[in-house]
């Protein structure tokens, strides 16, 4: 009788234990229509750090959801509100893969958006190639993901990483006129890829020499020792290729040590915004010459900018409108653009639409082409300098070929 | 070199600052407290809020943020750790590291994770001397740094309070029979050590950025300097900083920056093969069979 | 005495018939089955802390490192130089344990607090030399790694880790209740009388820190291969922590406290993934309540339903420091 007792408990807790697991949100597909759309609703997956030191790439879901939200208020798509299902994967590969495998196996969602972190992509792609799942605007320059043409995977919501060196190594070599360059990268999945496609570039270029190499780590606080070593390389200009925190470091500490004369330049990711001012410095951070893909919120006419502004800062009003938010928004746009112009929504057919984006400017971007050959997306960028605490377009747009490999414009 | 050295010595005192704040809470009531750094990032926001305000200055806001380090030690001592004051060390270590999480998880709630600047306590150019740049801030957190250990250190030796946490880190028996309250004994040397963290703090933000992950690296310095301290000795840790921030900017010059973090370890790990009780540690003895 | 062992192995057979019946209890789900493979890895690493902590008293806050390194061994012997994967894991722990010396021999000299934070540095350590040791490591675009043939669907594999699991519980058990285990916890109570008995110190230390190592390092490869990708992302400081977590919000000293540890800070994700930013609150709030309400871990919890029984616990480690207990001095 104990025994029998006793084991009823064990029963409970075990019962109680497969009933937790089980409640977990799993739906079926209603005949016939694609994975992840139902009469009310389309599901779309995101997955990036929502915590830990990289958590900064947040803003890309809020740009993604604070777009869904707008779509939404006017109708949604087709008759169906846009549902964007996030987790944190907190930047780590093995983490990705098994919320990959909860998005397009329990979530059923009919794409996935945007998602944060080259290394965590990569150890995706196997998986997201086997399901055929639409990944679109991964958050990733990496050529990997576009070049050669993956079937599902359409666009990058980041310039190319090689297509960008070249554009800054190019302004470096042609427009400065600088003969001593050195590099400083930050010493991870972003920058070091940006770093070594520099170094390339920069070959082609008999009279520019890369006089010094520096790396930091992107939670480095102290780039004293970073800014010494550029300081005994005497370049005329740095190349810089981090994330904003420690750009704005790097400046600050050549600014320290009396070093403002060489030129300054800085990846998109780690220049284009606004917020490097306050960062860096107002003074400090003058005068910095960054490329970059997206307009600026002060100062463009442009009308997706100005929707951004308002339902950005009306979902998030305590987080700062600059970069992110606007790379995520942006994705989101071509994601719904694609969605209207798809007939069925079957994955075929939604993915066979990108090839009619031909230099489309309904976004934000200056211009988002597809073809088959061509799943970039985003292929051109513009150069920008930091003035008086505005950053301001010193170009006209540049663009890449994929096709060709040739750039032009600028 | 001399340029390498002066900014070692700046991060220095930061994890000095805040080794100290470590030390003094570990050597009266015996416990490692991982959620040092998150306190201290907690009160710089503090300060920030304060300042976006706009009501405050500068140093009407670093005085409030200090006041709330007190408070926020006394509010973890009194409701969370005093339970576990008899609990095992390890039990201790795993309460602060809950507490580290459940902070840092709420700052992330409440400021969001985008690094903000946290302005100077001095403003001003940086200026050259004998070939060394140098900013006032960072003369700032040098003498803040000095005066402070100071302070501490004539708290500690010649007042009565500093002579209770004394007693009661040598035996809590005996300073009980001596008629101490120990645990009020306790409860100003959390306040005390969390203050010294939120001015770490407060001193590290215009440094690392407003964020709620800026600590971390402060905390793990702090440990490695309140290691070569052997966890007990004052003026040790605000040394072992020092010792810490300069190595590592010197690995990082001649080496590479990425080695600074690993040769720091193994320059610990070797230093406590030799002397197991850390640099400026006493030998212990065992007291217990 | 015959009735409560009865008992516990009715629990123990419910949990594996529950689990081997699992992947289609949830429908093959890979998601579920990784979620619960997760479990299984987390509980490898933390019923080894928990031999290493628990039982022999030595506080280790690097066990992370021990995974990374199994992650990497298990990388560069399969896929760099193409060994089998009978031969990839064993390596993994081998390489681990022998690691292990290199923080174990100082570990020997080392007490307390100071051995916690020599550990931390190594867990600390370990993905940065991942990170820049571009040759072997592949730096941060990591490493690929292939499932052998027979196992590349998840579910079988699903079924090796599980397997495995067993395995390790089984011989972690052993070795807890061994002459080895016994050894562990007089070393854990008192060094000097662990000595003075004939136990030879600084030798179990070491032997400790090695078992403990190699099963964290083969859970590191079973990971892996699970991922089949391998980066300086997974297993960072933050994994260093949970696992202590685990084992103090499990139950010191217990197997099935290590397990109940793994499962509820592997679970606790799941839930509350879906809301933005709350999983590392919950998770501290988690720890924070059971260290309070109940010290000696979940697993004291059994004591509750089974009033009959009481605990088998083996009484709080020591300290390495001079003890200061409140009670003790009232008493006194």
């Amino acid at each position: 009788m104990f025994l029998i007792k006793k084991s009823w408990k064990r029963w409970a807790v075990l019962s109680s234990l497969a009933v937790l697991f089980s409640t977990s949100p799993v739906w079926g597909d209603d005949g016939g229509a694609p994975q992840g759309v139902t009469e009310a609703e389309i599901r779309i997956g995101h997955l990036g750090p929502q915590t830990g030191p990289v958590a900064a790439y947040d803003k890309i879901r809020m740009g993604i959801q604070a777009y869904f939200n707008y779509v939404n208020e006017r109708g949604g798509v087709k008759g169906r509100k846009l549902r964007l299902i996030a987790y944190d994967d907190q930047y780590q590969p093995g983490r990705t893969v098994q919320l990959t495998k909860r998005l397009v196996d329990e979530d059923k969602v009919y794409a996935m958006l945007g998602n944060v972190c080259t290394p965590c992509n990569v150890a995706t792609r196997p998986f997201n190639e086997r399901s055929g799942i639409p990944m679109l605007m991964t958050s990733s320059g990496s050529k990997q993901f576009v070049e050669p043409p993956i079937a599902n995977y359409m666009g990058s919501s980041l310039a190319n990483y090689e297509f960008e060196a070249r554009v800054l190594t190019d302004y470096i070599a042609t427009k400065l006129k600088a003969k001593r360059v050195v590099v400083a990268y930050q010493n991870d999945d972003y920058g070091s890829p940006l770093a070594e496609a520099a170094k390339d570039a920069l070959k082609g270029y008999a009279e520019v020499e890369l006089v010094g190499e520096v790396n930091f780590q992107a939670a480095d606080s102290d780039l004293s020792t970073q800014a010494q070593r550029i300081r005994q390389a005497n370049p005329d200009a740095i190349l810089a290729f981090s994330t904003p925190a420690p750009a704005a470091q790097l400046k600050k500490a050549l600014y320290n040590i009396g070093l403002s004369e060489p030129a300054f330049l800085v990846s998109s990711v780690g220049g284009d915004s606004e917020t490097m001012f306050d960062l860096a410095g107002k003074e400090v951070w003058n005068g910095t010459i960054s490329s970059a893909v997206l307009p600026k919120p002060d100062q463009s006419e442009d009308e997706s900018i100005k929707q951004y502004i308002e339902q950005f800062a009306k979902d998030y009003p305590k987080v700062a409108l600059a970069d992110w938010g606007q790379t995520g928004w942006a994705a989101a746009e071509v994601l719904v653009e694609a969605l209207k112009r798809s007939k069925t929504l079957s994955w075929d057919d939604f993915l066979s639409v990108f090839d009619s984006f031909d230099n489309w400017t309904g976004s934000m971007y200056a211009g988002v082409s597809f073809s088959e050959e061509n799943h970039y997306g985003l292929t051109s960028m513009f150069i920008t300098e930091a003035k008086d605490g505005h950053i301001v377009p010193i170009s006209q747009p540049i663009t890449f070929d994929p096709v060709t490999g040739k750039i032009s414009g600028g | 070199m001399g340029q390498i050295v002066v900014s070692g010595l700046i991060f220095g005192c930061v994890y000095g600052l805040a080794a100290l704040g470590l030390v003094l809470i570990f050597r009266t009531t015996g416990l490692v407290n991982f959620a040092h750094g998150e306190m201290a990032m907690v009160s710089s926001f503090v300060a920030f809020t304060l300042l976006s305000s706009s009501e405050f200055s500068y140093y009407g806001a670093f005085l409030a943020a200090i006041a709330f380090s007190a408070l926020f030690g006394v509010v973890v001592f009194w409701v969370l750790i005093r339970h576990v004051s008899q609990a095992s060390h390890l039990n201790q270590l795993v309460m602060t590291l809950g507490v580290f999480l459940a902070v840092h998880g709420a700052a992330g709630l409440i400021w969001g994770h985008t690094p903000t600047s946290f302005p100077r306590a001095v403003e001003g150019k940086p200026f050259s001397i004998a070939g060394v740049f140098i900013t006032p801030n960072e003369i700032f957190v040098l003498v803040t740094t000095f005066i402070l250990s100071m302070i501490l250190f004539v708290l500690f030796r010649y007042t009565r309070v500093g002579l209770a946490m004394r007693a009661s880190s040598q035996d809590l028996i005996a300073a009980r029979l001596m008629g101490i309250n120990v645990n009020a004994v306790f409860l100003v040397t959390w306040a005390a050590g969390s203050v010294l963290g939120g001015i770490a703090g407060l001193l590290t933000a215009p440094f690392t950025f407003l964020g709620v992950s800026m600590m971390f690296n402060v905390l793990i310095m702090a440990f490695a300097a309140a290691v070569l301290a052997g966890f007990v000795s004052l003026p040790g840790a605000v040394i072992g900083g020092l010792m810490i921030g300069i190595f590592g900017n010197l690995v990082s010059y001649y080496w590479a920056p990425e080695m600074a973090l690993v040769c720091t370890f193994a320059l610990i790990v070797i230093v406590l093969y030799i002397r197991p009780q850390g640099i400026f540690g006493e030998a212990q003895t065992m007291k217990k069979v | 005495m015959k009735r409560i062992f009865f008992d516990r192995r009715l629990y123990v057979s419910l949990l594996v018939v529950l689990l081997l019946t699992f992947p289609f209890l949830m429908g093959q789900s890979s998601y579920f089955m990784g979620l619960v493979v997760t479990m299984a890895i987390y509980a490898i690493a933390a019923m080894s802390l928990n031999l290493l902590t628990g039982y022999g008293g030595q506080v280790s806050i690097g066990q992370g490192g021990f995974l990374m390194m199994g992650t990497y061994s298990t990388g560069i012997i399969s896929s760099t130089l193409g060994f089998p994967i009978w031969v990839a894991l064993p390596a993994a722990g081998v390489i681990a344990a022998l690691v292990s010396l290199v923080i174990g021999l100082p570990a020997v000299r080392l007490k307390g607090h100071f051995l916690a934070v020599a550990t931390l540095g190594f867990g600390l350590c370990i993905p940065e030399i991942a990170l820049n040791w571009k040759s072997v490591t592949g730096g941060y675009s990591g490493l690929p790694l292939m499932r052998p043939e027979w196992a590349s669907s998840d579910l079988a594999f699903f079924y090796v880790i599980l397997v495995l699991t067993f395995l390790v519980t089984w011989m972690l058990m052993n070795i807890a209740n061994s002459r080895l285990g016994r050894a562990f916890l007089a070393i854990r109570d008192s060094e000097i009388a662990a000595a003075a008995t004939g136990i030879n110190v600084a030798g179990y230390k070491t032997i400790m820190f090695m078992i403990s190592a190699f099963f964290t390092g083969l859970a590191g490869g079973l990971y892996a291969y699970w991922v089949q990708y391998i980066s300086p992302n997974d297993f960072t400081i933050m994994a260093s922590f949970f696992l202590l977590a685990m084992i103090v919000v499990g139950g010191l000293a217990s197997i099935w406290g290590a397990i109940l540890g793994a499962v509820l800070f592997t679970g606790i994700p799941h839930f509350s993934d879906a809301y933005v930013g709350v999983t590392n609150l919950v998770i501290g709030v988690a720890v924070v309540l059971v260290i309070l309400f109940r010290p000696a871990g979940l697993v004291s919890l059994v004591g509750l339903i089974k009033p009959g029984e009481k605990q088998r616990s083996r009484k709080k480690p020591t300290e390495e420091l001079p003890v200061r207990s409140l009670e003790e001095a009232d008493n006194a």
